[in-house]
């Protein structure tokens, strides 16, 4: 099972928080897990629109001998990509290093989405080919999670 | 023409071919009509070419009503789904009353939201000099930990500007976020509900503010309060 969102203006993110909310409630989340994909999808939907512009939201569901069922999410776009995953997706850097702390503000966000969207799922992965970019980020209703703390 | 030229089984006939026409059109159908063929001189030929034509206006009526409904209708769910989207999207500063501002959010607290929600404030506090601004959370279950860190520091810098920040409506996990961040909590005072934070206010009147906000901690007893108010004065 699988859905696309088509991301191309700020009503999509909405459109993307609410697909990703009934799918959850669907698998068996809770409450909050639900709340938590909902950032996820909003943060990498928001990122399409600020980087590439254009893109595309897919959720599918998968099932883990182990972990049970979970939900994939892929961000895709063909815009600039990310320079330098490992540095994405740490607080307060971009895709090329640490931001200007003073400049945040301006530049419409506070550096932290990725991270938000690691802290938030059980897998984050990068792919870029072909000018092709896809951020997957998987979270399972029964979970081994990184410690938020 | 006159009705002296047909039989009275024929009147008979007629009769009931319009009343059974008439009763399939009540019991929903919309295409019977009543046969167009009679010769023209039978002095039935007028009288069902009428009763065809009264039976087109009133269904092609109905057709219509129906279209109409169906569009309001559609319109009336684009509107209500238009309308979560934009609360949900939008990020309103509300001047509840004067020098008092609301930022009541809706949805989700991403970071693009909690940036927004800075700009938004900081740039209505100077606008409008307000003195007090609740921050309502009611309804935003969770916040990432960098985000609510965020949040904070923002109540914080509205401090500077010269105004008390307060925020109303926190949950349980993001109260429980916030105690794992450990963060320094002075100066961020919270109250259970929108209400408890305009009543605190009011209560002590806008005059002074610092002690506006100690009365209306005191009418507070819950854990969390008690907590902010210690940090508070600690702090
Ligand atoms: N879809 C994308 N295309 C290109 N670059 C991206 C994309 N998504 C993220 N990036 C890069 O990764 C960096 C980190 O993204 P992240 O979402 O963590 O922070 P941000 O978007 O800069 O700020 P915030 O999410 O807090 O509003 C961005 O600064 C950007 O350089
Ligand atoms: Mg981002």
């Amino acid at each position: 099972m699988s859905k696309g969102v088509s991301i191309r203006e700020k009503l999509d993110v909405f459109h993307a928080r609410q697909h990703v909310r009934g799918l959850a409630g669907q698998l068996g989340f809770g409450h909050i897990a639900r709340e938590e994909l909902a950032i996820v999808a909003s943060e990498l939907a928001t990122n399409i629109l600020k980087y590439a512009g254009v893109g595309e939201l897919e959720f599918r569901t998968v099932e883990d001998p182990v972990r049970g069922a979970g939900i994939v999410i892929e961000a895709r776009d063909a815009g600039p990509g990310i320079e330098n995953f490992s540095f994405a997706v740490r607080d307060g850097y971009g895709g090329s290093g640490p931001l200007d702390p003073a400049k945040l503000l301006t530049r419409g966000g506070i550096g932290a989405g990725l991270g938000a969207v690691v802290r938030m799922t059980d897998a984050l992965e990068y792919e870029y080919e072909a000018g092709n970019k896809c951020v997957r980020a998987t979270r399972y209703v029964r979970p081994e999670r990184r410690d938020v703390t | 023409m006159s009705a002296g030229t047909i039989s009275e089984n024929v009147v008979r006939e007629r009769i009931a071919d319009v009343l059974m026409m008439l009763a399939s059109i009540t019991s929903g159908s919309t295409s019977d009509r009543l046969p167009a063929e009679l010769p023209e001189d039978d002095p039935f030929a007028a009288l069902y070419a009428g009763i065809n034509e009264v039976v087109d206006t009133l269904i092609s009526g109905q057709e219509r009503l129906e279209t109409y409904k169906g569009e309001l209708e559609a319109k009336l769910d684009l509107i209500e789904r238009q309308r979560s989207a934009i609360r949900e999207l939008s990020t309103p500063v509300i001047e509840v009353w004067a020098n008092v501002l609301c930022l009541p959010v809706v949805g989700v607290m991403d970071t693009a939201r909690s940036a927004e929600m800075t700009e938004a404030l900081l740039r209505a506090v100077t606008e409008k000099k307000a003195r007090y601004a609740i921050i309502d959370v009611t309804g935003i279950e969770v916040m990432d930990t960098r985000t609510a860190d965020h949040f904070l520091r923002m109540a914080k810098a509205v401090r500077l500007l010269g105004a008390e920040c307060v925020v109303a409506g926190i949950s349980p996990s993001i109260a429980q976020t916030i105690v794992h961040m450990g963060v320094d909590l002075s100066g961020v005072i919270t109250y259970r509900t929108m209400r408890e934070a305009m009543e605190a206010h009011a209560k002590a009147g806008s005059f002074s503010k610092h002690e506006a906000l100690a009365n209306g901690a005191d009418t507070q007893n819950g854990e969390r309060d008690r907590e902010s108010r210690r940090q508070e004065n600690g702090g």
